[in-house]
């Protein structure tokens, strides 16, 4: 991640409070399309945050950011993950922490393997991460950062969503 | 459990200069039990001290962190020597003896440690450390819990829910397990993500340094812009352009607000940095004209302070001529004009002088007429003459005298004096009202030299494009106006000049901000980018899958403690449950025995009752001490049994017991004895009675000290009682 995305997204955390999460999945959602993901669904409330189609895989993604070095999965989360690996699904958990020089990881999700309620930080998902992925989605977030920021700011998840709408390819939660 | 001998012996203990020990002083051991009795300042803690200190050094001291609180400030040398001090610990390991040293010189703060081993071999320092470990010697941790019966650490070994299930699962023979966990604990994520991000901590440094900090540059620019209600968010290339526009616009109103040649200004499309160029020396020129019009606004207004002056003075003046004119006026209405007057003034004196000249002529008549009478009267009197007619004129001398009387009757009334005299206030007054009108043309004329003085003067005060014929309130006026013309222009700088400012301020910090942030692209923006960095991140990657590997191996080991907990528990439940029962007599408390339970983290152990109840919270002090003392043994002889080195030594094990539990304590120490060697330090008339009262059958396997102490040189001396 470029500094200047840091940059960007400390500005955005410093703007929009509570909502810093939502916004920048939806961010990494546009970064996605921008990726030449299809079918996206971006989901606010109920179920796996994102889920896309990249290069005939089709991925879901438990988005877990922080203002901290360190995210929480809650029983919520595993519930919903446990349930979509069930069904075979391919399950991520995409994780962005506060930190210099801390990235995107966007880590295969095995049940088991994280304890309820515990403080993570992002070295604990770094053994299954998926570094290929990361680096196809990593610069298309750099430019969406650079590109949207402000939008994020002023408009919020609407002008988000707005932006979103833009991409013939986002699907419908 | 069936008796077997120790792998590891005490054979003897040599001690120099240490804490209680003046000098050189060897105390035979190597039977399985010796008793050592003293007094207090006897030197039995000194025993203690110094096996301890040769086998750990410096651990047991607080110093390190797992030493004793007593020890905190102790000092190792003996109070009355400046000799270096030394412990040697001679030890038979499987049937070999081997020496183990330590030394501290007198004029170092560090030890020697060395191990002379039964081959010749000489092993001293890290080695020497390196191969107690090898033969799983303990750290000073496991002796705490495992070899030592230290008064302080009694009831700790029971209450202290670490020490207590280390104790016990090293009795168990599962602190192996115990120490992969622990180690991996050392080891954990959170570790080696705290040095991941030291590492990156550190290059992030490097790159702030190289670069010449210019993250703080970024941060200082964005502080300005905050304090110069700039959002950052919007800190951006729009901004830049958008605040140059603005600052470009401000100049271009300023300079027609002061009149300023606004030909320097830059153009719309010039860069930020000619702006930036141009703008100190457009503040200064803005600034230069600000203060001539303050200047010119105060120079307007002194002008009209004078020409208000002015025009009360020509006011004044044209007053003063008015009334000059009107006197002058009315005078010459009433007396008629100064040559009239001077015409009258001329006929009165010409009529005066000849009602003078005629009243002289009058009274020379008169006088002339009185001679004449005397002349006549004289005549009548004296005779030569006629008395009755005029001896001249022969007119009748009567008549003549009555004439005459009558002529001067007539003359004494003489008309022409009291004329003339009249005439005199006439003269006067008309000579009065000349001197009135040649008085006012005077006062007339002044005024008027007045009126064109003052004249003179307004009309040198008059601004410029003030045509002469103008009014002076017409003057007046356009001064006012352009006082006020200049004062708004000051003003109006004023408030142009601080906008002005703030927008030079805002540009030139978003064009820091711009310029700091490339620098910040330049040098260290792309380093995520750089091989190296995804090196780094590899390296971070594999050092958290080893980290997880690690994670599931202290789960395993957690797991292989947990599944043989459950099988060695039963077995060292009795040996506890017996040592407790023998010392407390029988056990009011029912039978004591251990049970494991796994957390998250660890395998804990509990110590219950019969009824399932911790223990713990149900013991008295003596009871405390003596499951203290059953859990020890019961670990002693445990771990004996496995072939561990072992052996105990006991620091005042009696206290808080009475005779009763002391005896039954005896019969413990006896028994445990026989697994592992055993030392007890006690101070006479308590447990020492105990034990020695059964020495006599087992005095092949039992020593007996008794300690004193040598006052006059401050050292411990040895008696041995028994042999």
């Amino acid at each position: 991640m470029k500094r200047a995305t840091h940059e960007n997204l400390d500005r955005l955390r410093g703007h929009v409070d509570k909502e810093y999460g939502k916004l920048v999945q939806k961010l990494l959602a546009v970064a996605l399309l921008e990726a030449d993901a299809k079918r996206l669904v971006d989901r606010c409330t109920q179920g796996i945050d994102l889920a896309f189609e990249l290069a005939t895989e089709r991925y879901n993604f438990e988005v877990k950011t922080s203002e901290s070095d360190s995210v929480t999965l809650s029983a919520k989360d595993f519930e919903g993950m446990d349930r979509l690996v069930a069904e075979g699904n391919r399950v991520y958990i995409a994780v962005l922490t506060e930190g210099a020089f801390e990235d995107w990881v966007f880590s295969r999700y095995y049940p088991g393997e994280f304890p309820t309620g515990k403080k993570l930080t992002s070295f604990s998902f770094r053994p299954h991460r998926d570094r290929e992925l990361e680096a196809r989605i990593r610069p298309h977030f750099d430019s969406v950062i650079d590109q949207h920021t402000i939008t994020a700011i002023q408009g919020r998840q609407s002008g988000m969503d707005a932006v979103l709408e833009t991409y013939p390819e986002r699907g419908r939660a | 459990m069936s008796s077997t001998s120790s792998t590891l012996r005490l054979l003897s203990l040599t001690a120099t200069n240490i804490r209680g020990f003046c000098g050189e002083h060897t105390l035979e051991l190597g039977r399985d039990l010796a008793v050592i009795i003293g007094g207090n300042g006897s030197g039995k803690s000194s025993i203690l001290n110094a096996i301890e200190w040769c086998l750990f050094g410096e651990s047991i001291t607080m110093k390190s962190g797992s030493g004793m609180a007593e020890r905190i400030d102790w000092i190792l040398a003996n109070y009355n020597s400046n000799e270096d001090v030394s412990v040697q610990l001679s030890l038979a390991l499987r049937g070999e003896t081997l020496n183990i040293t330590r030394t501290r010189l007198s004029a170092a703060k560090s030890d020697d440690l060395r191990i002379e081993l039964p081959q010749g071999e000489s092993l001293v320092g890290d080695a020497a450390e390196a191969w107690m470990a090898q033969e799983s010697f303990p750290d000073f941790k496991t002796w705490k819990r495992s070899y030592c019966q230290h008064q302080e650490q009694s009831r700790a070994r029971i209450t202290e829910a670490k020490d207590r299930s280390a104790g016990i699962a090293a009795m168990l023979g599962l602190d192996g397990y115990r120490e992969v966990a622990a180690t991996i604990k050392e080891l954990k994520a959170s570790k080696l993500k705290a040095h991941a991000d030291d590492i990156l901590s550190d290059i992030s440094a490097e790159q702030e340094r190289a670069a010449g900090r210019p993250l703080r540059e970024v941060s200082d620019c964005e502080t300005t812009l905050a304090r110069l209600g700039i959002d950052l968010a919007q800190a951006g290339p729009s901004e830049l352009a958008k605040q140059q526009s603005d600052l470009l616009t401000s100049a271009r109103t300023i300079a027609n607000t002061l009149g300023v040649d606004a030909s320097g200004i830059p153009a719309d499309d010039a860069s930020t940095q000619a702006v930036m160029d141009w703008a100190p020396s457009w503040k200064a020129l803005v600034q230069e004209s600000s203060d001539a019009a303050r200047r010119a606004a105060g120079d307007a207004e002194d002008q009209q302070r004078s020409l208000k002056a002015a025009m009360a003075g020509l006011s004044k003046a044209r007053q003063a001529s008015t009334d000059a004119n009107e006197t002058q006026k009315n005078l010459t209405t009433q007396h008629g004009s100064v040559e009239t007057l001077q015409t009258a003034l001329a006929d009165l004196e010409t009529k005066r002088s000849q009602c003078v000249e005629a009243a002289r002529e009058a009274d020379a008549l008169g006088q002339l007429l009185r001679d004449a009478q005397a002349v006549v009267h004289g005549s009548a009197t004296h005779g030569g003459h006629d008395a009755a007619s005029c001896p001249v004129c022969g007119e009748a001398s009567s008549d003549l005298a009555a004439a005459l009387q009558s002529r001067i009757d007539a003359s004494a009334t003489n008309t022409h004096r009291s004329e003339a005299e009249n005439l005199v206030p006439r003269i006067q007054a008309v000579r009065d009202q000349i001197q009135s009108l040649t008085s006012a043309a005077s006062s007339q004329q002044g005024a008027l030299a007045t009126l064109a003085t003052q004249e003179d003067s307004l009309r040198g005060l008059l601004p410029e494009g003030v045509q002469d014929g103008a009014s002076l309130e017409d003057a007046k006026a356009a001064l006012a106006a352009t006082e006020a013309s200049h004062r708004k222009a000051q003003e109006g700088a004023n408030v142009h000049q601080s906008e002005h400012a703030t927008r030079i301020d805002r540009l030139a910090a978003l064009d820091g901000l711009r310029t700091a942030r490339a620098k910040v692209n330049e040098t260290g923006g792309e380093l995520t980018e750089e091989p190296a960095f995804h090196e780094l991140q590899a390296s971070i990657d594999a050092a958290a899958g080893i980290a997880c590997d690690l994670d599931a191996i202290a789960d395993m080991a957690r797991a292989l403690e947990d599944e043989h907990s459950t099988q060695q528990v039963d077995l060292v439940n009795d040996t506890i449950d017996q040592y407790f029962t023998m010392i407390t007599g029988t056990s009011h408390i029912g039978g004591v025995r251990v049970k494991a339970h796994k957390t998250a983290t660890k395998v804990a152990y509990k110590i219950l009752d019969d009824g399932d109840r911790d223990i713990t919270g149900t013991l008295n002090q003596a009871a405390f001490n003596a499951l203290s003392i059953a859990t020890l043994f019961a670990s002693a002889e445990t771990r004996a049994c496995q072939g561990l080195p072992q052996f105990l030594l006991l620091d005042d094990p009696g206290q808080s017991l009475d005779s009763e539990h002391l005896t039954g304590l005896a019969k413990a120490i006896r028994m445990v004895s026989e697994h592992a060697q055993t030392i007890v330090l006690t101070y006479p008339g308590g447990l020492d009675a105990a034990l020695t009262q059964s020495t006599s059958s087992t005095s092949s396997t039992t020593q007996v000290y008794n300690l004193g102490r040598n006052v006059q040189q401050n050292t411990t001396q040895f008696q041995e009682v028994t042999a």
